[in-house]
């Protein structure tokens, strides 16, 4: 075991030690972020989205249901946001979702009035959000989650101060200024910290991409160990394959990884990207993808036998990927993406950043660590059987 | 002997490589390997590197099965292949370093062996140096110390000195003998007769997968030596000639080259006294004549047919 971090220090070093192609990727991907991030400003950039509809329907006999809908609906800064339509059952609200002619429902129940509203009972309003698919729900995911903080804290206070309610019972001692019932959502998660810009989702892409290129590093490596007389000499040690392997393709990926943190870290501070509260987070799904696609880039070495074509196939699959999952231009292939092996890297980063769901982020960091050893496996069986 | 192969049998679908081939090797002698391109040479050091799966027989090393023992062998085997085998962006330093991590070597042990190393093909000097400044000489050198840091009790060296101005050949020469005089067994191969001449003590030289003959130097040119080879220049009409030398007793064989006679003759002094009478009485007048001593080119030329770079 002890030759593994001999290969991971040596072969970091050989490709460090060789900085300018480094540099001069790194520089071409940071240039491409910005002139994507520019140009694609006004067509991904939240303020320019369709309002966003959303359908309620008002069971609540009381007082309390219909003042919170109209405290809503007569808000200017949620108007500029959100359309509301009105409907006359649950089953109609639902309809709209399902047919995508609405991207929510509020439902507020018979008794609502009544209960108070509070949590833990059955006569809370319910939300129901149409399902994830891109920026465009995320944010609208966003705008219901503003929404259901505000009725269910301040604006809940907010609006029954404002109709001389009983606020005190409802929140205690807080005393809660009408003027704010407005304001609210403004300083929720509709804010630029949870918003997809262009500028964040190029940043997103081109990382992404920028990792796929390390493919071309486990394809030379690779091609190093396993082709040529490098490989016979290395043959001839006494090295353990499985050290060689392992110590190389940690080696590789982490050359990969160090310039998937320089690309995050410059746009984080110099681009002012919004990588979203857990950053140690994106830094593993950033590493564990870089041990993606250099495994990947070794296995394409090791079936073709060609460390020449492996790399152009590389680059194929690079672009191939990347297009797949929307990076280059916003588009839904549905069940076909997940034959990109950005898909899961991408869906674990805009679970961490857009919908705070780090669950489902692990999930996908799971499903790219499954499929890396499945590459591995593939290297390790086909490596044998083509010995001549 | 520290090799020792046995009915050594591989084949590249219906193409044979290597013909059921036999042979020891002497612990600390340097063993020459010989043979036209095409001969089955390389495929059969590769055969005994365990570089490529043999068909058939066995390759035992210290008296050890190879295919059993690998990783333990391999401990005790160095290879200098024809072509470079380093990292281009590491010093020269780093990657002998690197090589002797790889046999193990850690600590003081590690670093006295890479500087013996560096030092045995004169690069102490140039450590510091990226193999992409250095000449093709150094380049060479560097191969070769990669090889010998963890002090293989066997080195296998294809080809080592291709391309090399004739001092940086002759330094390699001189290392090679050094390191063979410290008791290193050497198998070695190139297309430099002269350097076979110069360091082997014995010589394999293999023909369509099979060792056509196998001893020293002088043994091999004696085994060839029952004729006499003479080359002989005439003053005209050369082609008359030829028929005159192949009628006249003892001689085996004549033909014109470019004007020079080039005749094979029986090992009897009587026989060339009477082919110049004879020339002589015809009237051909000789411009000059040279009797060749035959060396490994000519054992080469006489058993393969082939020039040794053909």
């Amino acid at each position: 075991m002890k030759n593994i971090p001999t290969q991971v220090y040596y072969t970091g070093k050989r490709v460090l030690l060789n900085p300018k192609p480094i540099l001069v990727r790194l520089l071409t991907f940071i240039v491409i972020i910005l002139i994507l991030g520019t140009a694609f400003k006004n067509q991904l950039n939240i303020t320019s989205l369709d309002k966003v509809k959303i359908a309620y329907f008002n069971q609540d006999s009381g007082q309390l249901g219909p003042m919170m809908i109209d405290s809503l609906i007569h808000s200017d800064e949620i108007k500029s946001l959100v359309e509301f339509e009105q409907v006359s059952s649950l089953d109609l609200g639902r309809d709209l979702i399902n047919n995508e002619k609405a991207d929510a429902l509020l439902f507020i129940p018979e008794g609502f009035s009544k209960s108070g509203g509070t949590e833990g009972t059955s006569k809370t309003f319910e939300v129901y959000l149409s399902k994830y698919s891109g920026v465009n729900t995320t944010v609208v995911k966003n705008v219901v989650d503003s929404l259901t903080n505000y009725m269910n804290t301040g604006g809940v206070i907010s609006a029954m101060a404002a109709a001389g309610g009983a606020v005190e019972t409802m929140a205690g001692n807080s005393k809660a200024d009408p003027s704010n019932a407005g304001t609210s959502l403004q300083e929720e998660p509709l804010s630029n910290s949870k918003s997809a810009t262009a500028m964040g989702y190029y940043s997103i892409a081109m990382l992404l991409m920028l990792l796929l290129r390390g493919q071309e590093y486990g394809a030379s490596g690779m091609g190093e160990d396993y082709l040529g007389t490098l490989g016979d000499r290395i043959k001839l040690s006494p090295i353990k394959p499985y050290e060689q392997y392992l110590g190389k393709m940690i080696g590789l990926s982490l050359v990969t990884f160090l310039q998937g943190v320089i690309i995050l870290l410059f746009t984080k501070y110099v681009y002012g990207v919004d990588w979203g509260n857990h950053f140690a987070v994106i830094i593993l799904i950033v590493f564990v993808f870089s041990v993606l696609t250099t495994t990947l880039g070794a296995m394409l070495t090791i079936l073709t036998r060609d460390a020449v074509k492996a790399d152009s196939i590389a680059n194929i699959v690079t672009l191939a990927a990347t297009f797949i999952v929307g990076g280059f231009v916003i588009l839904d292939f549905g069940a076909f993406a997940l034959i990109s092996p950005s898909y899961y890297a991408k869906s674990a980063i805009f679970n961490v950043i857009y919908n705070d769901h780090l669950a489902l982020a692990f999930v996908n960091i799971g499903e790219m660590l499954a499929i890396t050893l499945l590459f591995a496996l593939i290297s390790i069986v086909v490596s044998r059987r083509k010995r001549a | 002997m520290v090799i020792e192969v046995s009915k050594l049998l591989k084949k590249y679908k219906e193409t044979i490589a290597v013909n059921e081939v036999d042979l020891n090797i002497r612990e600390g002698e340097i063993f020459g390997l010989l043979g036209p391109n095409g001969a089955g040479k390389s495929t059969m050091m590769n055969a005994l590197l365990g570089l490529v799966k043999i068909n058939r027989g066995t390759v035992k090393m210290f008296g050890k099965d190879f295919s059993k023992h690998e990783r333990e062998i391999k401990r005790h085997v160095g290879y200098v292949p024809q072509d470079f085998a380093f990292f281009e962006t590491l010093s020269a330093i780093d990657n002998v370093t690197y090589w002797g991590k790889i046999y193990g070597l850690r600590g003081d042990e590690l670093d006295k062996s890479v500087k013996e190393a560096l030092e045995i093909n004169g690069l102490w000097d140039r450590r510091k140096g990226k193999p992409s400044t250095f000449s093709g000489g150094m380049k060479r050198r560097l191969n070769i110390a990669c090889a010998i840091v963890h002090k293989p009790r066997i080195l296998f060296m294809d080809e080592p000195t291709v391309g090399v101005d004739p001092q940086s050949r002759n330094n390699i020469l001189e290392s090679i003998k050094d390191m063979n005089q410290n008791g290193v067994t050497v198998i070695y191969t190139t297309h430099y007769m002269e350097e076979i001449e110069a360091i082997c003590e014995r010589v394999a030289i293999m023909d369509f997968g099979k060792i056509i003959a196998l001893g020293t130097i002088e043994e091999l040119i004696e085994s060839i030596s029952k004729e006499n080879r003479l080359s002989m220049e005439l003053d005209a009409d050369t082609d008359a000639a030829v028929s005159v030398v192949e009628n006249t007793n003892g001689v085996v064989s004549c033909n014109n080259d470019n004007g020079t006679l080039q005749i094979q003759l029986k090992k009897d002094g009587m026989i060339l006294t009477s082919l110049l009478e004879k020339l002589s009485l015809k009237g051909f007048k000789i411009k000059s004549i040279t009797m060749e001593k035959p060396n490994l080119e000519t054992v080469f030329l006489q058993l393969t047919g082939k020039k040794i770079r053909d």
